[in-house]
């Protein structure tokens, strides 16, 4: 299992070939043991549009697709250098098609981010490496149709993915839609991880998914509004520091109270429950979707659960988690 | 008389102009083609028809080539393409390790009469792709 710093410094090394850098951000979380069995690059929330003057990914610097093609040749190249022992994962939203289709994040039209000549090279790369994409609320499109460079692996897109044994991912916007009248999230947080955990893109449509549940029909809409319905990125959140004493598994980390914290680690330990997760039980969750970076634990579930938030690379941001051994920490492209 | 043969002459001309010259002729030879038939799939320079034979192409073994070169010889990708329908019967939902590079892709090439979608097989892990596919819709009523 290689150190966090052995990773970083290796991965650092590559991204100076093209003359980008790793810069500390404050997001860093370090526990007793090493639980991360394998190092995990998580490129967070992307937001490509159609490399146009609106586009919030590329904000007007064409810069940013060169520096996030460098960070995925970056990921390419220590993937094959470290053959079959990372894994790479981009935590949603990684198209806009809310943005590019008339605020429709289900339309499967999305060519003009496809064919936008900007990013060739980040497709290029997207492909090359084979990128698992957990699906956001921005591109929900994805839950019947993936990009058509993607068509063939279709399977590498997911509403939720362990990354090792202990190690969960989601984009982060199941907590985003208050639960129906006379239905308590904790109720219904089950039909939330079963969605996340047993749907898959290609067996079956989403609608005809949650159609088959056993469950009352106001609770369909409700996933169906959670899942597939447009709803805007959260704005940015006043989060308090978290000054609890750590747990036991946790040796340092600044920490703040997340939004919904208990929520989305109560999702997790229900997806722990199904039988596709084969007894695994997570320590980290890596989400996006709030593009703030920051870190937070919650014992909701009886253990402790470190939840990462990556950030974004939309606007100014160019953030990344890598996590290794011991250590989670998030990171700035520069 | 004499100003009206003019005239007739000028709208001759000007009538040939306004049909873009003369019909394209049937040449396939040094021109990009994409060949598809029970002898299989390829994409290449065409080489001379001869005796009824199918079309040969000169293209480097094994027939691989970059995106550039594709979207350069193919021409304009679709602004937007019916969706590939997902098709994944996978039931893992672990991330898999290292690189996993598409093993085949699609593209769509449209112009104002013809819809061409072909499909590619990646050369080994290059960054290169054969033509596995070919299929042309060409709406002779536009």
């Amino acid at each position: 299992m290689p150190a966090f710093d052995q990773v970083t410094s290796e991965f650092a090394q590559l991204l100076g070939r093209r003359k980008l850098a790793l810069q500390a951000t404050e997001v860093r979380v370090v526990f007793t043991s090493p639980v991360i069995d394998t190092p995990i690059f998580a490129i967070p929330d992307v937001h490509l549009c159609q490399g146009d003057a609106g586009d919030i990914f590329l904000n007007g610097t064409p810069e940013k697709a060169t520096a996030l093609a460098g960070t995925l040749r970056a990921i390419y190249e220590y993937q094959e250098m470290h053959p079959q022992s990372s894994r790479a994962v981009q935590l949603g939203d990684w198209y806009d098609i809310w943005r590019v289709c008339g605020e429709d994040p289900m339309s499967m039209a999305f060519g003009a981010i496809d064919n936008a000549p900007a990013f060739a090279e980040i497709l290029d790369y997207d492909a090359r490496i084979g990128l698992a994409h957990v699906i956001g609320n921005h591109d929900a499109g994805f839950l019947n149709a993936v990009p058509n460079r993607r068509a063939a692996q279709a399977n590498y897109f997911r509403l939720g993915f362990w990354l090792g044994h202990n190690v969960y991912a989601l984009h982060g916007h199941q907590t985003s839609i208050a639960p129906p009248p006379n239905q308590r999230f904790d109720e219904i947080v089950v039909h939330v991880a079963t969605l996340l955990g047993s749907f898959i893109p290609g067996v079956t449509r989403i609608q005809e998914f949650i159609d088959k549940q056993q469950i009352v029909d106001e609770v369909k809409l409700w996933l169906r509004d959670l899942f597939t319905g447009s709803h805007e990125d959260t704005g940015p959140h006043l989060r308090p520091r978290d000054r609890s004493n750590l747990p036991a598994t946790l040796k340092a980390g600044d920490f703040v109270v997340r939004e919904d914290l208990d929520a989305l680690a109560a999702i997790v330990h229900q997806v722990e429950q199904l039988p596709g997760s084969q007894g695994r039980a997570a320590d980290l969750l890596l989400v996006g979707h709030s593009h703030v970076p920051c870190a937070s634990w919650s014992d909701v579930g009886g253990r402790p659960l470190v939840v990462v938030d990556a950030g974004a690379w939309v606007y100014g941001q160019s953030n990344i988690a890598i996590a290794a051994g011991d250590t989670v920490a998030v990171f700035d492209v520069v | 008389m004499g100003r009206l043969r003019v005239a007739a002459h000028a709208f001759t001309l000007l009538a040939g102009l306004a049909g873009c010259a003369s019909p394209r002729a049937g040449q396939l030879n040094g021109r990009w083609v994409a060949v598809g038939g029970p002898d299989g799939a390829s994409a290449g320079i065409a080489a001379p028809p001869t005796a009824a034979r199918p079309l040969a192409v000169n293209a480097q073994p094994p027939g691989c080539f970059d995106s550039a070169t594709l979207d350069h010889e193919f021409g304009a990708r679709c602004k937007e393409n019916e969706p590939e329908a997902a098709g994944s019967a996978a039931v893992t939902d672990d991330v898999p390790m290292g690189n996993n590079p598409t093993p085949g892709e699609v593209r769509w090439y449209c112009d104002r009469r013809t819809v061409v979608r072909i499909v590619l097989d990646r050369c080994g892990t290059a960054n290169q792709f054969k033509v596995r596919q070919v299929a042309v819709s060409i709406d002779a009523s536009r």
